[in-house]
C-alpha cells in the first residue's frame, strides 16, 4: 500500500522507489523473528518424528507473504518440512477508496448510469457482507468521491489529492478515455493500479507495449480490441458487400473508421463513402441523402450519442431504408432506443451483453436498473464489464490477501478468474482478453439487446436485412 | 515579498505532497492572470485567446519533452507563442472593443480546429501521449516561469511600451497624434504576454500524461484568468497573483468540502465581489487602509 514514504521519481517506467522506515522495519523483523522460532521449532519436532510426511505448508492464498522457512533439510534423508506462515492482515479497519467522477459537466450521465452505479452497488454489496475479505480479515469499503467537473485539469489535481494528501488505498478511474490516459499516468507515478472500463482505444496499447503503465489494466473493448475484426466477420457473414461510414471528428470516430476499413478491406467489404462529422452537429441531411444515392448494404455511425439519434432520426425522415445500420455510442442503451419506441428496431450497435445470457445476468440487470431509475438508463456494452471490473478488483484483491498495488496487478496479470460475464476473464497484456467478453456486436430485436456475434457467443440470429424503420412499434 | 520568494522556492524540498501540485496550480494561474494584465490591463483590449497559447504549449510539449530536454520544449513554446501572437496581431490590432474581443475567441477555436485537422489528416489520430516530469520538476519550472512573467511585466510597465500602453487605454486616437506608434506597440506587448502562456501550457502538459485538443484548448483557461484578474484588482500586479491564489483555493475549498454548493457559492461569491469590489481584492484592501490611515489621522 502506497503510504506516505512514497515518492514519485521521473524514469521512463514512472516507477516510485519506496523506503521502509524503522518502525517498520523492526515490524517485519519482530514478525519474521517470530516467524522464524515457530516454524524452527516446528520442523525440529517433525524431523525428530522422522515421518515420511511430504512437504506441507500452512497458510491459505496461493500467493505467499510473510516469512518461509524451510526447516529439517540436511545431508540426512529426513523428509522436508516447509512451514509458511500465512499472509498478515493489513493493520487498517477499513479500505479506503478515492475517484474523481463528473457528478456534473457534460460527462455526468456516465457517473449516473454507466461506471457510477457499477461501483456504488459493488460497496453496498461488499459491505453488506461485511468487507473485503484481505488475508483473513473482512475491511469495509469506504469511498471519497470528488466532482471533477469533466475537467481535465480539476480530475487530474484531484485525483493527486487523493493519493497524496486523502491517502486512499486505491483509486477508480475517471471517466472517458483521455481522462483514463492521463490518470493511468498519474496512478502509475505513485505506484496505483488503475482498472478502466469507461473508455479505450488503440493509441494506449502501444503505451502499455512500452511498459510504460504497468499498474494500468484496461477492461473496455473497443475499435480492433475486437469489435471491428468481429463485426466484418459478421458483415461477411450477412453477404454485406458496401458500407457507407461517418464517424465523429475525435479519437473514438477517427479509431473506429480506420480499424472498419481495415477490417472491412479484408473481408473483400468495400467502403463507398467515409464523411467525418463535427461534435455537435446539427444536421446530416446532405449525409444521408448521400447514403441514398450510393445506396449501401450497411451504414456504419461512428458517432456520440446526439449525433447518432440525430442521424437515426434524419434516416427515418428521409425514409432511407438502408438494409443494415451499427450504431456507435448511445446505441447500446434502452433510453436511445426508447426514442423511438421501437419504430428503429433491428440496428445493430456496438457492446454488447443481454439480459437473456444467463439467470445471474438478468438478475444482475433487474437489480442494476432498479437502482439507476428504470431499465432506460442500463446500457448494453459497458454495464456488464464495468460489474466485471468490480469483480475482478475484488477477487484479485482477496487472492493477493494484500493492499500491495505490485502483488494485486501481479495477480490480475497471471490468474483467471469467474465473473458474471465470464467463468473465465482474464487479461492478456494488461488488456481484457477478447474471450472474456460478451460479445462485440449487438442488435436489437423486438426491444430485446442481443449478441449476435458469429460463434458460441451469439445469443439470437442476426436479422438481416431489418425491417423497415416504424414496422415495429413497442406499445 | 522576498520571504513569499523564497518560501516559494523551497517548497518542494520541505513538502512532497498535494501541496506542490497545489501551488504548481496556483502558479499557473497566477503566470496566466499576470499575462492577460501585461496586455488587457492598461490597454482594456479584452483578449480571449489565452487559451489558445496554451494549447499551443500544450502541443509543443508533446512534440518536444522527450526528444529534447525539458527546458527547450519551454522556450521554445514561448517562442512560438511569441511568434504566433505577433503574427496574429499584426494583422487583427487594428481592430477595437468588441471586435477585437471576439477575434481572439474566434483565434483560439481557429487553433483548435487547425491542430483537429493536422491530426485527422496527417496523424490520423486525436490526441498525444506526453513524457512526463516529477510533480517537483513542473513545480519548478511553474515557479521560474511565474518569476520571468512578474519580471517581464514588472519591466515593460517602467518602459515606454508601459506607458504607451497606458495612453493606448486612455485615448487611443490621442495617443497616436503624439507620436506613439500604436499598432507596434500592442503588437509587441501582445506577443510579450503569449510567451509566459505558452510556457505554462508546455510544463503543465507535461503532468497530464495525454491531452487532446479538447484538453488543450479548454476555454476555461481563457476565462479563469479574467476573473481572477477581476477578483484580485487589476490596479497593480499584486492583485492579479492574490486573485488567481485565492480564487484556486477557494475553488478547492468548496469543490472537495461542499460539492453539492460549489457553484452557488461560488456563484454567489463572485457576484458579490463584482458588485462591492470593482478594483477586487487589492482596492478593497487599499481602500480600507485609506479609511484606516484617515481614521487616524482625523483625530489628531
Amino acid at each position: 500500500m502506497p503510504d506516505e514514504e512514497t515518492r514519485e521519481t521521473k524514469d521512463e517506467g514512472l516507477q516510485t522507489a519506496k523506503v521502509v522506515s524503522r518502525r517498520e522495519f523492526l515490524k517485519y523483523a519482530g514478525i519474521a523473528g517470530a516467524a522464524v522460532a515457530v516454524s524452527g521449532g516446528l520442523g525440529g519436532v517433525l524431523a525428530a518424528c522422522g515421518d515420511d510426511e511430504p512437504t506441507t505448508t500452512t497458510a491459505g492464498p496461493d500467493v505467499t507473504e510473510g516469512p518461509t522457512t524451510t526447516a529439517g533439510t540436511g545431508p540426512t534423508d529426513a523428509p522436508t518440512t516447509t512451514v509458511q506462515a500465512g499472509p498478515e492482515p493489513p493493520a487498517q479497519d477499513t479500505i479506503r477508496i478515492g475517484a474523481a467522477r463528473p457528478i456534473s459537466g457534460a460527462n455526468a450521465i456516465f457517473e449516473e448510469a454507466h461506471f457510477g452505479p457499477a461501483y456504488k452497488l459493488w460497496v453496498e454489496d461488499v459491505n453488506a457482507a461485511g468487507g473485503v475479505d484481505v488475508a483473513g480479515k473482512k475491511m469495509p469499503v469506504e469511498m471519497i468521491v470528488y466532482d471533477d467537473q469533466s475537467d481535465m485539469d480539476q480530475s487530474m489535481r484531484l485525483i493527486t489529492k487523493l493519493i497524496e494528501e486523502d491517502k486512499v488505498d486505491f483509486l477508480f478511474s475517471p471517466c472517458s478515455t483521455a481522462f483514463q490516459f492521463a490518470a493511468a499516468g498519474v496512478a502509475n507515478a505513485h505506484n496505483f493500479l488503475l482498472l478502466s472500463s469507461e473508455g479505450g482505444a488503440t493509441t494506449l496499447e502501444n503505451e502499455m507495449k512500452k511498459g510504460s503503465l504497468p499498474l494500468y489494466f484496461q477492461l473496455l473493448n473497443y475499435s480492433n480490441h475486437v469489435q471491428m475484426p468481429v463485426f466484418a466477420e459478421l458483415c461477411a457473414e450477412l453477404g454485406v458487400k458496401t458500407v457507407s461510414i461517418c464517424y465523429i471528428d475525435d479519437l473514438h470516430g477517427i479509431e473506429y473508421q480506420a480499424q472498419a476499413q481495415i477490417e472491412l478491406a479484408g473481408r473483400d467489404i468495400e467502403v463507398l463513402s467515409n464523411v467525418p462529422v463535427p461534435p455537435g452537429i446539427k444536421d446530416v441531411t446532405t449525409i444521408v441523402k448521400q447514403w441514398q444515392s450510393e445506396a449501401a448494404d450497411m451504414i456504419c455511425s461512428f458517432q456520440y450519442p446526439p449525433e447518432n439519434i440525430l442521424t437515426i432520426s434524419t434516416l427515418m425522415q428521409l425514409n432511407y431504408n438502408p438494409k443494415g445500420i451499427l450504431v456507435g455510442p448511445g446505441g447500446p442503451t434502452q433510453a436511445v432506443y426508447d426514442i423511438w419506441q421501437g419504430a428503429a428496431d433491428q440496428y445493430f450497435f456496438e457492446g454488447a451483453w443481454t439480459y437473456e445470457q444467463s439467470p445471474e445476468v438478468k438478475a444482475y440487470y433487474e437489480k442494476l436498473a432498479a437502482f439507476v431509475g428504470g431499465p432506460a438508463n442500463v446500457d448494453f456494452w459497458g454495464s456488464l464489464i464495468y460489474k466485471a471490473q468490480m469483480e475482478l478488483f475484488q477477487q484479485a484483491i482477496e487472492r493477493a490477501a494484500s493492499l500491495d498495488h505490485q502483488k494485486i496487478a501481479e495477480v490480475l496479470r497471471t490468474e483467471h478468474f469467474k465473473t458474471l460475464m465470464s467463468d473465465d476473464t482474464f487479461f492478456t497484456n494488461q488488456l481484457l482478453d477478447a474471450s472474456s467478453y460478451s460479445g462485440q456486436i449487438g442488435q436489437w430485436q423486438n426491444g430485446v439487446p442481443h449478441v449476435v456475434d458469429p460463434g458460441p457467443k451469439r445469443t439470437a440470429e442476426p436479422i438481416y436485412p431489418k425491417i423497415p424503420w416504424g414496422s415495429f412499434t413497442v406499445s | 515579498m522576498l520571504v513569499i520568494f523564497v518560501l516559494l522556492a523551497i517548497l518542494p524540498t520541505v513538502n512532497h505532497g498535494y501541496t506542490v501540485t497545489l501551488f504548481a496550480d496556483i502558479l499557473r494561474y497566477a503566470t496566466l492572470t499576470v499575462a492577460w494584465v501585461i496586455f488587457s490591463g492598461p490597454t482594456g483590449y479584452m483578449s480571449l485567446a489565452t487559451s489558445a497559447f496554451y494549447g499551443l504549449g500544450f502541443y509543443i510539449a508533446a512534440v518536444a519533452n522527450g526528444p529534447l530536454p525539458f527546458a527547450a520544449a519551454i522556450i521554445i513554446s514561448g517562442i512560438a507563442g511569441f511568434a504566433i501572437a505577433v503574427f496574429v496581431g499584426a494583422l487583427t490590432l487594428r481592430l477595437r472593443g468588441v471586435y477585437f474581443c471576439i477575434f481572439t475567441f474566434a483565434l483560439t477555436l481557429l487553433v483548435q480546429n487547425v491542430v483537429m485537422e493536422i491530426e485527422r489528416l496527417v496523424t490520423q489520430t486525436r490526441g498525444r501521449f506526453v513524457v512526463n516530469e516529477t510533480a517537483e520538476a513542473a513545480y519548478y519550472a511553474m515557479f521560474v516561469v511565474f518569476l520571468f512573467t512578474m519580471v517581464m511585466a514588472i519591466m515593460i510597465r517602467r518602459s515606454r511600451y508601459g506607458l504607451a500602453l497606458q495612453s493606448i487605454g486612455e485615448h487611443e486616437e490621442a495617443a497616436a497624434h503624439s507620436g506613439i506608434n500604436v499598432v507596434r506597440s500592442k503588437v509587441l506587448v501582445f506577443g510579450a504576454s503569449a510567451v509566459p502562456m505558452a510556457m505554462a501550457g508546455a510544463i503543465i502538459a507535461t503532468r497530464r500524461t495525454y491531452i487532446d485538443p479538447g484538453i488543450a484548448f479548454n476555454l476555461n483557461t481563457t476565462f479563469l484568468p479574467v476573473l481572477m484578474a477581476l477578483f484580485g484588482g487589476m490596479g497593480n500586479l499584486v492583485g492579479p497573483v492574490i486573485g488567481a491564489a485565492v480564487f484556486t483555493y477557494i475553488g478547492e475549498i468548496l469543490l472537495t468540502r461542499f460539492p453539492d454548493l460549489y457553484m452557488l457559492i461560488f456563484g454567489a461569491v463572485l457576484i458579490l465581489a463584482i458588485v462591492f469590489m470593482p478594483n477586487g481584492i487589492v482596492g478593497l484592501a487599499q481602500m480600507a487602509w485609506n479609511k484606516m490611515r484617515g481614521g487616524r489621522r482625523a483625530p489628531a
